[in-house]
Order: structure tokens, then C-alpha cells, then sequence
């Protein structure tokens, strides 16, 4: 095992790990306002894919309907109004779901139930629409961009380098905004919402602006991991179970925690399919699920907080 | 239970009907197959094939001179819609023998429900292990993986010489993809392949390139893929991107045109083993493949191929029963002509079919297996623009 | 027209009856104290007013407008500023965020003067405006409870119980500065366990009595009063 072999299998984690990081930011910005877990965010990754796929290739359907749009965007544009899109979504399930069950201070675990529920109701109508069967971004959607990259010894392929930056821009972009006055009121709603409404916070709308900022982080995330690989209803939620164990190893509702997360989940599998099936074949990736989430179970007993995650001082 | 319970009930039903009930003009042959759900996408295919075997066989004098019907009923792409279009095939349109379901999983649902009533099946696609074992009454004219993954691994290695390192990536939570690929590791040891690396890989995964990095860290001459379309068309994607340059052979998963837009132009060279080719020289092959071609301006696909031999071999049996008994079909007791077809079918031998010389064979305590003589191996050809391609048949 | 009018208030918990008919004013520039027993409704009445509960039925205005259906981030905005029992400081953040969120609604150019008028009240907070607030010690959290209620520039400020817990020492730097704010004109409900001291430094009281006001009057003379002698100041003839 050389050490340009080791080098490219750290960048094929930390490239897969973007995609778990900006799927996990979503979640976990959801998580840290409202401490529940809005399983709607795969369902609107997925829809947010398809927003951008239909805007940009005028088609709409492939299941019961076909339909051809009028117009046909660029990339960059189709990727803007898809994420916008996405993010009025996710306004609308707050509307739909989670305010309904707040008023009538339901249950937390009804909410993640409804969640389901509604994520299941989304990823359905997709198929209704789009068909079971995969589509795929035109392949010149990036222009001349070279499918991969060499960084040395190292191949990456572009779209992944183009996730990570981006990953690493909504964090910048996230970082900048909590030291804003309107990043702090939306801190003081997230710990506080009675004594953030006495200040004159108005919490609900902050609410609605994190719903709309996850499912905007969720259609940008979908967009990108889709030009990546190709889309289909359920691609979403493949990454629900991993964005879970991503955000509980970043600590629970830490934002840097879950881009940190991400980033530290895909160099364990990339590692573990690397090291393991180096030596004996079908080892790592066969076991990779069972050895990623037993090192979540060991960061669960050591480190409850998330491996990012400080201590927090409680005086009462 | 709830299975047996519904099999129950039909052969009480249907056993007194069919007592009474006779053979009608046309007659009438069951097609169960998905003309709805995710799975219509195959099911589709079959459609055509069992209608253009309807035209050729009574364009061809019918069954001694009675033409023949092939009924349709939908079962849409789950097991429970498969039986019902058995029930109503053999309850309500009377039919002497079904071809269907599209896919092994709903064969095993339904499949019980026909054997119960002692009506003949056989399976057009149905490629699991363990098909004709469901039941006396059960055939299929799909030739398991088993019977031709060596033979197109043999051929690969006739094309490219010198190849004596493969890999394999398996789908491990997929039956079929996995069978296939114990299959696949089985013919790789007797034509004296060196295996350097096994990858595992999971249904919807799309990011293969820690796997990727592994197996090209060994080496191989050849990689063997058992996965679903998309996923094994990422996966031969990013095999390309990262460099790797030797040929690769697709299962079952990446016999259909649906990977071309997911790995375009990296979809080229992709050699995949099939048990049907449209260039076949023989006087039915060239009828389905001229009367194909008219209606829809491509090559016969290979489901298309398997169903329409489906009905063929019920027509030839039912010609077989009628010459044995010095008697029409038309006016027979039905559930008696349901035994001696089912018979018939069973003893089929060396006929003559688009999928070339076949025969059936009684397994025991068993239906009828598949004995297939003639595989395939087709290349995958995209076109400049990468955007569709073609399956070229190159042995 | 006093400021601050509630007009029989009534609250309730579920079935049971928090507020029943509560009725009370305060005038502009007054400092009015709420006595009562524990669970008596003194918090209850405060979070009515800011808009934190739903009251059952009864009228609520301040300065003329009926509150009744505004959320509690309007009131805020319409001058009323709740600090509410139990020091709640945000715990996550610093003194100085803590401080500079009290003036959330504000968009004039005073804030960083008032700011700095905040650390002359209370020099302890200017010492630890890097440290979080939930590391502060419950006298400092009170202060920036206050100081954080302060930076809204209220009309009328809310307190509950600002001496719950604290040292002696401590509670009277807390009601020196109030008296200094009730001299600056800036009008006070507060509710208070240590009625002694809150009736001496206050214009008028209110004792409530089971969700009930039982009577009210002049600080002054209600501290004569032998009925509030005996259940509330501790001095009554035994």
C-alpha cells in the first residue's frame, strides 16, 4: 500500500463526504432551531434535482405524464430557481406540518412520524410524475469542465471538487450570517424562543426563514449530487440514514459539526473499503455500514456531545 | 397464509368450472405480464413479443387450423397483482396455459396459484434459480445466468488475449446480483481466471470510488459487474474516469438501454452476455426481426424475443396434443387439455425458435427447464454524442 | 388614560383558573409592585401582558392600544419590556451579544450609547461582556437580565422577581438601581417575593390573592394595613 494509494482514497472520502455534508447542513439547521429531525430533507434533495433537471431540459415526466416546458435555462440558472423552489418548499412543510403540530404542542417523535410521512408522500408523487426509471443531467451540462482532475497523485472528479467548495461556502456563508444581528436572534429563538419573542424576536418568522434556508441547502445539495450521478425518486433517501449518523457525529444541531461530520464519515468508509479490501477482498465494503456506524457508536459513548461538540455550561 | 388461503379458494372455484368448462374458438392463451408499475419498462417488451407471436402463429395455419388468442391481463409489478391476473385468466377468460410474470419474484408468488389449479405456465424472463422447482406445471423458456455467463466469458477472452486478472463488483444486497455473481465467480475458476479483488456494493449506491481505487490498486485485465442498470452504469462511469482502461462484462443488470443515459459515451466497449440475438439466421428469427422492424425501427429486444417464444411453444404443444389424439382442440375438457399441454410442453425438443433450437426438460419434482444452445455476447456501441447506443452483436 | 391598563384578566391553566378577573393599572412614570403568595398569579399576570399566554377573557391596553392579538415580539416593539423570572439569559452567548439583542428592534444610532450606559449601571457586566451568560453568577445574570430588558428603551419595564435567590448585598444594588431608573421616569410593574422591600420603594401595590386582587392603594399606606402586615411583611401583632 503506497502512499499516493492512501493520499487518493483520503480525497475519495473527503469528495464523498462533501456530498454527506451539504446534505447533512440542511438537517441539522432544522435540528438546531426546532430539535426535531425534518426527514422531509431527502425527499426535498430529490425534488430540488429534479426542479433544476426539468428547468434546464424543458421536460417534465417520464411516469404518468409527459409534459415539455416552454423554455429551456442554462445550468446556472435552472440550479438558482430550483433551489429557491426548494426553499419555498420547505416553507410550505413547515406551514403544512410542523406549525400545526407546534400549536397543538404535539409530541416531538409526531412530528418526525409526519415528517416521514410527508417525505414518503413527496418521493411518490416524483415517481408518479417522473417515472421509477434514472434520468440523467445532459452531459455537457458543465460545459468544457474536464470530467476529473489531477491534484498530484490524485484523481478527482470535478463535480466533487465543485461539492466540496460549495459545502465549504454554505458553512463561510452560515459562519458569516451567525455573526450578523440576524444570525444571533436566530440563536437566541434556537435556545430560547419565549425569551427570543420578549426581545421582540419574532419566532416564527425566523422559523420560517430556516425552513426555507434547509430546503434551499437541500436543493442545492440535490442539484449537485445529482450532475454527480444521476437522479431518481429515492436517490434522497439513501442519504436520510447517513445524513442521520453524520449530524449525531457532528453533534446534534452543531452546524460546523455537521460539515465536519460529513467530511470525517466519508474518509472512515473510504478508508475502511481501502485498508480492509486491500488485504482481503469484500472485507471493508462489505462491512463498511457496520464499521462506520460502530465508530458512531464508540463517538456516541465518548463523546456524546459530537466530535466538534464543547461542553456547554449550565448554570441554574 | 394468506397465499395459501387465496389458492385454496381458487382451485374451488375453478376446479368445478373447468370441469364443465370446454376449449373455445380462438383459443385461448394468458399473457400475465407488468403493463403498469416501474417494472411495464420490461413488461412493455413482452407485450409486443406475445402479440407478434399471436400474428405469426395463425398467419402460420393457427393450431391445426384453429387460430389462436392471446388474452392479456396486467399484473402490474408486484406479486399480488400477478395473481390476480392469474385468476382471471384461468377463471374467468378460460385459458389453456399462461406466459408470465415478468419476473422471477412474482413467479414465485403466483406461479403456486397455477400449479394449484393445474394450468401451464411458462416464465418469459423468469431467470432466478429454482423457477421450474416452484411446481409441476411450471416452465420457462429464460435461460438462467448459470447456462451462459462461461460462454460469454470465454468469448471476451477469445476477443482480448492475454487477460488473466479480473475483478468483481456485486451488488451484495440484491439476490439476483448476487447469485449471479457466485455464478460469475464459478465460470471465472474454470476458464482459469486469477480473481484479485472482490467489491461489494449496496442497490442505490452511487459513489463507488473508494471500491474503485481498491480494484484498480490490483490491477485487473477485466472487471465483472452484477448490479442494477443505474448503478452499475455510475459505476462503469467513474471506473472510466479514474483511468481504468480494460474491458469490463455486465450481468443481466446492464443488459438494457436504460444505462445509456446514465454512463453515455463511458457506456462504449461494455460487453454484456445475452441468450437472444436479432441476427440469428433462422426462418421465425427473420419473420419477428422483419415484422419488428416495421412497427418499431429497431432490432428485436431480447424479452421481446422470450415471450413471443413463450406462446410459440404453447402453439407447437397444443399441435402435438392434437396430433396425439386424433382430435381439435376446440370442444376438449379444459382442465384435461391443461394436463396434456402442460405434458407437451414439458417434452418440447430441439424446436425451432427466434432463441434458436430449444428443448424443455422435465426437472424432478419439478417443472420444465430451459435447454438453450445459442448465446450471445453483445458490445455496446454509443454513438458520437454519447447520447444513445446500441447493442452489436459480436458473437 | 393610565399607560398600562388590564381590565379583568382572566387566565387560565388548562381547566384550572390562573387569573380571575384581574384588574390593575399603571401610570406613566409609576413604580407599581405585585404581592402575592406563591402561585398566587404574579407571573401569570406579566406573561398576559407581554403576550406570552392567552388570557380566557379581559381587556389588555398600553398607552391607548388594545394588545389582545398581537404576538409578544409587537409588544416589545410597542415599548413594554418582560424580564421574565429565572434570569433567563441566553446561556450560548455573550454579555455583550445577550445585550445588544435586547435591542433587536432598534434601528437608531444610540444603540452603542446605550450600551455603554448599561456598563456604567452595571460595571460587573462590562467586566465579563466576552464571558457567555451561562457562566455568570445569578446576581450578574439578573443585572444582564435587566440591563438586556433596558436596551429596548421601554416604556414600561416588567420584573419578576429580580431578589429570587440572591445575596442581601446584591438585592440592594439591584433595587438602588431601580430606584435610579424610577427616578429617570421609566414606569415599573414589578412583581416581588421581599414585599417589604418592594413596597417601600414602590409609588402603589397591588396584593393578589388566588388569581384574585385581594386589595390595593398606595405602597405607603398598604404597608399600615394589618392584613398586609401580618401575611405578607412579617410584622403584624401576632
Amino acid at each position: 500500500m503506497t502512499a499516493g494509494y492512501l493520499l487518493q482514497q483520503l480525497a475519495n472520502g473527503l469528495s464523498n463526504g462533501a456530498v454527506y455534508a451539504i446534505f447533512a447542513l440542511g438537517y441539522t439547521l432544522v435540528f438546531s432551531i426546532l430539535d426535531i429531525l425534518n426527514f422531509t430533507q431527502g425527499a426535498v434533495f430529490a425534488v430540488g434535482a429534479y426542479l433544476t433537471y426539468s428547468l434546464m431540459t424543458g421536460h417534465i415526466g417520464g411516469g404518468q405524464l409527459h409534459l415539455h416546458l416552454g423554455l429551456r435555462l442554462p445550468l446556472w440558472l435552472a440550479f438558482t430557481a430550483g433551489a429557491l423552489i426548494s426553499g419555498l418548499l420547505g416553507v410550505a412543510i413547515e406551514f403544512l406540518v410542523f406549525r400545526p403540530l407546534r400549536r397543538r404542542r404535539a409530541d416531538p417523535l409526531l412530528a418526525l412520524v409526519a415528517s416521514i410521512g410527508l417525505a414518503t408522500l413527496l418521493v411518490n408523487a416524483l415517481q408518479l410524475i417522473y417515472g421509477a426509471q434514472n434520468h440523467n443531467f445532459p452531459f455537457h451540462a458543465l460545459g468544457s469542465l474536464p470530467p476529473v482532475v489531477y491534484l498530484g497523485p490524485v484523481i478527482v472528479r470535478s463535480i466533487q471538487l465543485i461539492i466540496l467548495g460549495v459545502t465549504l461556502l454554505a458553512l463561510a456563508a452560515l459562519w458569516l450570517f451567525s455573526r450578523s444581528r440576524y444570525g444571533k436572534a436566530l440563536f437566541a429563538v434556537a435556545e430560547n424562543p419565549a425569551v427570543a419573542s420578549l426581545l421582540g424576536i419574532s419566532v416564527s418568522r425566523y422559523i420560517v426563514w430556516t425552513f426555507f434556508l434547509s430546503g434551499l441547502l437541500g436543493g442545492i445539495a440535490g442539484t449537485l449530487v445529482g450532475l454527480s450521478y444521476s437522479i431518481s425518486p429515492y436517490f434522497g433517501q439513501n442519504y436520510g440514514l447517513i445524513g442521520l449518523a453524520v449530524i449525531v457525529l457532528g453533534g446534534l444541531g452543531d452546524i460546523p459539526g455537521a460539515v465536519v461530520g460529513g467530511l470525517v464519515m466519508g474518509v472512515i468508509e473510504a478508508l475502511t473499503v481501502g485498508v480492509l479490501d486491500f488485504y482481503i477482498s469484500g472485507v471493508g465494503s462489505g462491512y463498511q455500514d457496520a464499521i462506520s456506524f460502530g465508530i458512531l457508536l464508540l463517538v456516541l459513548l465518548f463523546r456524546p456531545q459530537g466530535l466538534l461538540g464543547r461542553k456547554l455550561v449550565q448554570r441554574v | 397464509m394468506k397465499l395459501e388461503r387465496i389458492a385454496l379458494l381458487t382451485a374451488l372455484l375453478a376446479l368445478p368450472a373447468a370441469l364443465a368448462q370446454t376449449v373455445s374458438s380462438p383459443i385461448p392463451i394468458g399473457a400475465a405480464l407488468a403493463e403498469t408499475s416501474n417494472v411495464a419498462l420490461l413488461g412493455q417488451e413482452e407485450v409486443v413479443g406475445v402479440k407478434l407471436a399471436q400474428s405469426y402463429v395463425n398467419s402460420h395455419g393457427g393450431v391445426d387450423g384453429t387460430p389462436i388468442k392471446v388474452i392479456l391481463e396486467d399484473t402490474g409489478g408486484n406479486v399480488t397483482g400477478a395473481i390476480n391476473a392469474f385468476q382471471l385468466l384461468m377463471n374467468k377468460d378460460h385459458v389453456v396455459g399462461i406466459v408470465g410474470p415478468t419476473l422471477s419474484q412474482q413467479a414465485f408468488g403466483a406461479d403456486p396459484i397455477a400449479v394449484q389449479a393445474k394450468v401451464p405456465v411458462i416464465g418469459p424472463s423468469d431467470t432466478a434459480n429454482g423457477i421450474p422447482e416452484i411446481g409441476p406445471y411450471v416452465s420457462r423458456v429464460s435461460a438462467p445466468v448459470s447456462a451462459y455467463a462461461p460462454d460469454a466469458l470465454k468469448a471476451v477472452l477469445s476477443f482480448h488475449k492475454g487477460i488473466t486478472r479480473v475483478a468483481q463488483f456485486y451488488a451484495e444486497n440484491d439476490a439476483f446480483s448476487k447469485s449471479e455473481a457466485g455464478t460469475f465467480r464459478q465460470a471465472f475458476k474454470k476458464v482459469g481466471l486469477n480473481l484479485v479483488d472482490v467489491e461489494k456494493t449496496k442497490t442505490g449506491q452511487s459513489n463507488f470510488t473508494s471500491q474503485i481505487t481498491t480494484a484498480l490498486a490490483k490491477h485487473p485485465q477485466l472487471i465483472e459487474i452484477s448490479t442494477l442498470a443505474a448503478d452499475g452504469a455510475n459505476l462503469v462511469k467513474q471506473l472510466r474516469q479514474f483511468g481504468y482502461t480494460g474491458q469490463i462484462i455486465g450481468g443481466n443488470g446492464l443488459n438494457t438501454p436504460a444505462i445509456f443515459p446514465v454512463c453515455q459515451k463511458y457506456c462504449g466497449g461494455i460487453y454484456i452476455a445475452e441468450a437472444y440475438s436479432p441476427s440469428l439466421k433462422n426462418a421465425v428469427n427473420s419473420w419477428l426481426g422483419q415484422h419488428y422492424r416495421a412497427q418499431y425501427h429497431a432490432a428485436v429486444p431480447q424479452l421481446t424475443a422470450q415471450a413471443f417464444t413463450g406462446v410459440l411453444v404453447f402453439a407447437n404443444a397444443l399441435s402435438r396434443v392434437a396430433a396425439s389424439a386424433h382430435q381439435k382442440i376446440v370442444g376438449m375438457n379444459l382442465a384435461a387439455l391443461r394436463v396434456k399441454l402442460n405434458q407437451a410442453v414439458q417434452t418440447t425438443t430441439n424446436f425451432v425458435t427466434p432463441l434458436g433450437a430449444i428443448s424443455i426438460y422435465k426437472v424432478p419434482n419439478g417443472g420444465g427447464e430451459l435447454n438453450q444452445k445459442d448465446f450471445y455476447v453483445a458490445q455496446i456501441h454509443m454513438n458520437s454524442s454519447g447520447k444513445s447506443g446500441s447493442f452489436v452483436y459480436v458473437k | 388614560m393610565a399607560l398600562l391598563e388590564v381590565e379583568r384578566l382572566s387566565v387560565n391553566y388548562g381547566a384550572i383558573a390562573a387569573l380571575e378577573g384581574v384588574s390593575l393599572e399603571v401610570e406613566a412614570g409609576e413604580l407599581v409592585t405585585l404581592i402575592g403568595a406563591n402561585g398566587a398569579g404574579k407571573s401569570t399576570t406579566l406573561r398576559a401582558i407581554s403576550r406570552l399566554l392567552r388570557p380566557l377573557r379581559g381587556g389588555l391596553r398600553f398607552g391607548g392600544q388594545n394588545l389582545l392579538g398581537l404576538p409578544p415580539d409587537r409588544v416589545v416593539g410597542l415599548g413594554i419590556a418582560h424580564c421574565p423570572e429565572g434570569r433567563q439569559v441566553l446561556s450560548r452567548m455573550n454579555v455583550e451579544d445577550n445585550l445588544r439583542l435586547g435591542a433587536y428592534l432598534r434601528r437608531d444610532k444610540e444603540v452603542a450609547a446605550d450600551l455603554e450606559r448599561q456598563y456604567q449601571l452595571f460595571p460587573r457586566l462590562r467586566e465579563r461582556r466576552r464571558q457567555l451568560g451561562g457562566t455568570l453568577s445569578g446576581g450578574e445574570q439578573q443585572m444582564l437580565a435587566i440591563a438586556r430588558a433596558l436596551m429596548s428603551r421601554p416604556k414600561l419595564l416588567l420584573l419578576d422577581e429580580p431578589s429570587l435567590g440572591l445575596a442581601p448585598l446584591i438585592v440592594r444594588e439591584i433595587f438602588d438601581i431601580l430606584a435610579e431608573l424610577h427616578r429617570q421616569g421609566v414606569s415599573i410593574l414589578l412583581v416581588e417575593q421581599n414585599a417589604q422591600l418592594a413596597m417601600r420603594r414602590s409609588d402603589r401595590t397591588y396584593v393578589l390573592e388566588a388569581g384574585r386582587i385581594l386589595l390595593s392603594g398606595r405602597s405607603s399606606e398598604l404597608m399600615g394595613d394589618p392584613r398586609v402586615q401580618q401575611a405578607y411583611l412579617g410584622t403584624g401583632a401576632a
